[in-house]
């Protein structure tokens, strides 16, 4: 008796050869994805105060809501959205990225734009041309550059002793004034007065318009002011090594992107040191080490074969090394990033591979 | 007998051909002037299905005064250039109909410029390059060609008319939505296009803390404007789907 393909799939669940099986499914890849962050969260929330829970909280719902409501509009599964974690991925990505004291409204846009427009106008999970993440991030820092500029938190030891859950959400939720808890964090530091801007970065900024940035005292991650990007990078790496270890990511992206930028921030500082940051500075400071390890590694948006991961990370650094030198905002990861999403179908093209048998030089391999 | 009947009916057949080889291309059925206005509205609306003059779309339309002025400028332009192409139409030889089209849209948009210049001074410097570069813009050029190149007087002034009210509509949402996300306000400088009683039109709507400024930048208008182009996909998607499910029999569908 001839079995139909169709009724074979129905009756008995058989497809297609290869039969393989996957260990890791979305769901899981996310959850790991989740738990690697986890230690970057514990640095931050010592760092930086409880605001992180609370965006995360607010990031989480705004984002169901979101997922909910795409999944009603197109007729999908209500449980199965429900069931996708990537999008808490998302929210606790742009948790991290975004300041903690950011006021509510602010937050709650960013997530809509990130889920309604860059994820689910595109097509949802899987389908999505830029990272949602780093989208939300760049439409908030279009959208309200002076929110940034004041609820931006310098990192000091034990600042979730002064930031404390009630008192972020007062910042948050109420329209208190953020500069006084900031202030009060700012005083843990041993020499609260040591930079003009609201981080390193933003300092460099306005020096790098002077061309002054050699005039700016090199930052010692010992001291209390910048103690907390050391911590972070650590956390951040560790949990990278675990998804590498689970073989969620490749090891070559990350080692390629750091690398790069290692290699172009030392190279960039030496010929001028007025222009660039030095090499520590470029891989602590900002969102690099965040995006090694867990944004250029989205599998959605990178390119799809293992060389063109290794050009996508490679293009992603050295877009964050001019845009970071040479652009008019103080940090340029989120930026770079979607440029190289962009790019990331032309590297597919270009790095394609070669079939087996075809394009051999006459007289077979020498 | 019997063959030559047949020659002749061959012969007969033959002539018809040549003849319908050799008579005038038949003529489209005349659009009706309903069915225009509607086209030029809605159907091809030329801001939301053509997708013509992308550039003052959403270069200009940061605001919805400015908007509104350039749409203003752009419908005066489309509907004197379709009237003197479809009055020229026998004239203009059809090897060398591009090169004279824009001549005659170049020259209106001079005098619509000069227009705008002496009375509204302060709309012209809102507007800027963009009123000159009407001249480039494919709407005029589309309908001269598509439609004023082929119908009578009549018919294309209205086609033109129709189809700078629709694009003069979505400009003028366009302008408004982004002007509401990105400034917070409604309608400002309406007193400069509209005169001194269109002073209560313009509001402050949101407090100047909550504004998008994406939504005035480049990024924003396209946003903007693709969500308005999903807007009235969905619109004609749904009148579709209620007019199939009007038509279906129930009883078939068991």
């Amino acid at each position: 008796m001839q079995i139909s393909v169709q009724s074979a799939k129905q009756n008995l669940g058989i497809e297609a050869a290869p039969h393989l099986h996957a260990k890791l499914s979305t769901n899981k890849i996310m959850a790991l994805v989740l738990i690697a962050l986890l230690p970057g969260v514990a640095v931050t929330l010592y760092y930086f105060g409880c605001g992180l829970i609370w965006q995360f909280l607010l990031l989480t719902v705004v984002g169901f809501i979101c997922e909910m409501l795409c999944a009603l509009l197109r007729a999908r599964p209500l449980k199965r959205a429900a069931c996708d974690l990537s999008v808490y991925v998302t929210a606790l990505l742009l948790a991290l990225t975004l300041p903690p004291l950011m006021p509510w409204y602010w937050t709650v846009s960013a997530m809509a734009f990130a889920i309604l427009i860059v994820k689910q106008a595109f097509g949802g999970l899987g389908m999505n041309i830029f990272n949602p993440a780093m989208a939300g991030f760049i439409f908030l820092i279009i959208s309200a550059p002076g929110a940034f500029f004041t609820t931006y938190i310098a990192p000091a030891p034990a600042a979730i002793q002064v930031a404390t859950l009630e008192r972020s959400a007062k910042v948050i939720f109420t329209a208190e004034e953020p500069a006084v808890l900031v202030q009060d964090i700012k005083a843990l530091q041993d020499d609260p007065d040591a930079l003009s801007g609201a981080t390193f970065l933003e300092s460099v900024k306005t020096a790098r318009k002077a061309q002054t940035v050699n005039a700016i005292a090199a930052p010692d991650f010992a001291s209390t002011n910048y103690q907390a990007y050391a911590a972070l990078g650590i956390a951040y790496a560790a949990g990278g090594l675990l998804l590498i270890a689970c073989r969620v990511i490749l090891f070559q992206m990350p080692l390629a992107f750091l690398a790069t930028i290692a290699a172009g921030g030392a190279l960039w500082h030496y010929l001028s040191p007025n222009a660039s940051i030095s090499c520590a500075e470029h891989l602590l400071f900002g969102g690099t080490m965040l995006a090694a390890f867990f944004i250029i590694t989205d599998p959605v948006t990178n390119a799809g074969t293992s060389k063109g991961r290794v050009c996508f990370s490679i293009l992603c650094a050295l877009l964050i090394l001019l845009i970071r030198v040479e652009g008019s905002y103080s940090d340029s990861v989120a930026f770079a990033v979607l440029l190289s999403n962009a790019a990331a179908p032309l590297i597919d093209v270009l790095t394609r591979r070669r079939p087996f048998g075809i394009g051999y030089k006459e007289g077979g391999l020498q | 007998m019997q063959i030559t009947s047949i020659k002749a009916t061959r012969a007969a057949k033959e002539n018809n051909a040549v003849d319908q080889a050799t008579a005038p291309v038949k003529k489209p059925a005349k659009p009706s002037l309903i069915s225009i206005i509607l086209k030029g509205l809605w159907k091809e609306n030329p801001g939301l299905c053509q997708l013509l003059g992308m550039c003052p779309l959403l270069a200009v339309t940061t605001s919805a005064a400015s908007a509104l002025g350039l749409g203003i400028a752009t419908l005066l332009v489309i509907t004197l250039s379709s009237l003197i192409v479809s009055l020229l139409r026998a004239f203009i030889l059809r090897e060398v109909r591009i090169p004279i089209y824009v001549l005659l849209i170049a020259t209106i948009v001079t005098v619509v410029c000069f227009e705008v210049e002496a009375y509204f001074p302060q709309l012209y410097q809102q507007l800027g390059i963009y009123l000159a570069l009407i001249v480039t813009n494919c709407i005029i050029m589309g309908r001269a060609e598509a439609f004023a190149g082929r119908h009578g007087p009549l018919a294309s002034t209205v086609d033109a008319i129709a189809c700078g009210i629709g694009f003069t509509v979505v400009l003028f949402i366009l302008g408004s939505v982004r002007e509401i996300l990105g400034s917070g306000t409604f309608f400002v400088g309406a007193t400069d296009l509209l005169g001194p009683w269109a002073q209560s039109l313009e509001i402050r709507l949101l407090d100047n803390s909550h504004t998008y400024l994406i939504a005035i930048l480049p990024p924003g208008g396209f946003f903007v404007l693709a969500l308005l182009i999903a807007l009235k996909n969905a619109l004609d998607n749904r009148a579709r789907r209620r007019a199939d499910r009007r038509l279906s029999i129930p009883a078939l569908h068991v």
